[in-house]
């Protein structure tokens, strides 16, 4: 439980940093911090409920995507300014590292199988994203021809 | 001449959206929204992730421009800025000498400077290596490494170095930097410390906008970042197992 919510902490901690890193306003600053954090949120909770690492990746993109399209209306802003930064801290840095690792190791069969992995999480991620931002779309044109 | 204006400031507005790493859509969708509220109806803006293609007609002449679009890096600030400057365009008329200089601010803003961006990439590398399972240790004496990381990228990019190049030796720096680390004994493992540096690296944006250009239509431009994505992260492991090699040598 501790464990879980110090890589908590760290991931909003992490995206709030990127939400600098990137040049975002400063009133976007703490929605761009809660957003990463309730990507973390889902994602470790998937995990420590015996999920596999991919479905915890999508859920999280699907969480974190939701939410990032509630601010961007909230503070009236692009929905990117807080969906990158909560993104950035799910992107599979480890799968990258230790896919080469294996590599220069020469491990092969290792290194296909974490690459193969690094890329389906990738994909996970776009795949959650891809989904809520879709759903997203399709409202907006249906609110804005309801208020025509 | 009137004509001209306005092609220059559709470009340039174009060209601040596409530098600062904005998604395909939103430009061609600036570029409409300025130029309807000027009353033309009729301009077409092909936008790709590496140029600008803007034609229009007005009373039997016909004007276009193309631009070519260099390097891209993410800058918030000024995509939302160009953005709320394209609405207030439409909603009260503003000259084209205004929107200009409007246009020449917002493309020299920033919100943080260096100093800033240097201390957020120590403070990044430190909560990364905590991230993936570094203890205390081996996380604070990443800030250092993490910190003359970002001072060598800020310095990489003043020299223009092509997005690739300067991904491959910023992660050979970073890796050479935990390296002496682990040489000095003070850790006994670098994963998570290299993996907590490498976080600064990752592509990001490349993926979001991959992601936000394809379902929309642009399938050139989505697959051109999902291959930039792809080789940003080739470009890390290269220059990475480069020292990594090295080291296991000596």
């Amino acid at each position: 439980m501790i464990h879980i919510s110090l890589q908590i902490i760290y991931g909003a901690c992490a995206s709030l940093i990127y939400a600098i890193l990137f040049q975002c306003d400063k009133k976007n600053l703490f929605g761009a911090a809660l957003t990463g954090g309730f990507g973390i949120i889902i994602y470790e909770i998937v995990l420590s409920l015996n999920g596999s690492i991919y479905i915890a990746n999508f859920l999280a993109a699907i969480g974190f995507q939701i939410i990032a399209e509630y601010f961007a209306v909230r503070f009236k802003t692009t929905v990117t300014t807080f969906s990158i930064c909560a993104l950035m801290p799910l992107v599979p840095g480890a799968g990258m590292y230790y896919t080469m690792v294996y590599v220069i190791n020469g491990h092969t069969s290792y290194a296909l199988m974490k690459c193969l992995e690094t890329l389906s999480v990738a994909a996970m991620l776009a795949l959650g994203i891809m989904i809520v931002s879709t759903f997203a779309r399709i409202y907006r044109t249906k609110k804005r021809n309801a208020l025509q | 001449m009137e004509n001209q204006q306005l092609l220059d400031i559709t470009t340039y507005a174009g060209e601040i959206l596409l530098k600062n790493g904005a998604e395909i859509y939103r430009v061609e969708e600036t570029i409409n929204y300025i130029f309807n509220s000027y009353g033309v109806e009729n301009a077409s803006a092909y936008i790709l992730t590496q140029g600008i293609f803007i034609s229009y007609s007005d009373n039997g002449q016909t004007y276009n421009k193309i631009l070519r679009i260099t390097n891209s890096s993410l800058n918030i600030f000024r995509i939302n800025a160009v953005n709320n400057l394209s609405r207030r365009i439409s909603q009260k008329s503003m000259t084209f000498d205004a929107v200009y200089t409007e246009l020449r601010k917002i493309d020299q803003a920033t919100i943080y400077n260096d100093k800033i961006l240097i201390l957020a990439a120590g403070a990044s590398s430190f909560l990364f290596t905590l991230f993936f399972g570094g203890d205390i240790i081996q996380a604070t004496s990443t800030i250092p490494i993490g910190m003359l990381a970002q001072i060598f990228n800020l310095f990489l990019i003043k020299n223009e170095l092509p997005n690739l190049l300067k991904t491959m030796f910023v992660a050979a720096f970073m890796t050479l930097g935990v390296v002496l680390v682990r040489a000095s004994g003070l850790v006994y493992s670098m994963d998570s410390m290299i993996i907590g540096c490498f976080m600064l690296l990752v592509p990001g944006l490349s993926i979001e906008n991959a992601i936000q250009d394809s379902i929309r239509g642009d399938y050139i431009c989505g697959m051109t970042r999902a291959l930039e994505a792809f080789l940003i992260a080739i470009m890390i492991a290269l220059g990475s197992a480069s020292i990594l090699l090295v080291w296991r040598l000596i």
